[in-house]
């Protein structure tokens, strides 16, 4: 009963992502010009994408909350939340790209939106790099941290700010964010498309938890071998 | 149909192997709080 209790939300996530894969694929979509059926993968790209800027959130604060109150523990949650989010901005990536090949004729166009996401994404490589490159476990951190601050703000720039200001970008959402302003969704695929949002934020949660738990234990082994 | 049938499938596969490894985790984690126990019991006599 108690395991029940700790599972019940993994469980309502992995639920919601089974409806959305099953109605992603059957319930009717809009006859769209051009995107056709590729519409469905909207579920999953923009999914996963939210899903990433949403565990880089969670890293942001933590990399904040660890320059303020230095508990190691936060480092990690930042760490771990940092791996969660390249995984998801991999997916995203990928499942743009098959998208793009489909309505675009290419797996990459040389677009604003999608260069700066590809940016984007090096610059949280980096943010790995960085960590990889200091031995000193606090000195580690801080600089992570400081780095990650920078990182989040920057990367918020190249998908957002630097699109806008392109004069043409055929990627969708360059008025408001995509799939979200009016217009962006027709109202049979609400139904579907919010509780995609909220299945991918439960899975990105539960990835983040998962690799923070085995972080934290690689780290109390190594301090255990050490003292 | 199938394909969705083919990624539903997949997907629960993954969510299994996730619950698998979040059991191998929870073991992981109360043998270490029985070993840092012990090394503290240790110290301290």
């Amino acid at each position: 009963m108690k395991s029940i209790q700790h599972k019940w939300w993994k469980i309502a996530g992995v639920i919601i992502l089974v409806y959305v894969i099953a109605g992603g694929f059957l319930f009717d979509v809009p006859a769209f010009p051009v995107i056709q059926q590729s519409i469905r993968n909207v579920y999953f790209h923009v999914g996963m994408w939210f899903g990433m800027i949403f565990i880089l959130l969670i890293s942001l604060g933590y990399s904040i909350r660890f320059l303020l109150y230095r508990v190691p523990e936060d480092d990690m949650r930042a760490l771990s939340a940092v791996r969660t989010g390249l995984l998801f901005g991999t997916l995203g990536l990928l499942t743009g790209m098959i998208w793009a090949k489909f309505t675009w004729g290419a797996f990459w166009v040389n677009d604003p939106k999608l260069n700066g996401a590809a940016v984007g994404m090096l610059v949280y490589l980096a943010y790995m790099v960085l960590r990889g490159s200091v031995d000193e476990e606090d000195k580690r951190g801080r600089l992570a941290a400081v780095y990650n601050i920078f990182a989040f703000v920057l990367f918020f720039v190249f998908i957002m700010i630097i699109p806008r200001m392109a004069a043409a970008s055929i990627h969708p959402g360059t008025d408001g964010n995509p799939a979200l302003s009016v217009g962006d969704l027709a109202p049979e695929m609400r139904k579907v498309f919010f509780p995609a949002m909220a299945g991918w934020f439960i899975m990105a949660w539960w990835l983040y938890s998962l690799l923070y738990r085995s972080t934290r234990i690689d780290h109390k082994i190594s301090e255990l071998k050490n003292n | 149909m199938v394909v969705a049938l083919l990624l539903v499938i997949i997907f629960l596969g993954i969510t299994a192997f996730l619950f698998y490894l979040e059991k191998r985790i929870r073991v992981s984690e109360t043998k270490l709080k029985k070993l840092e126990e012990e090394k503290n019991r240790d110290k301290e006599s």
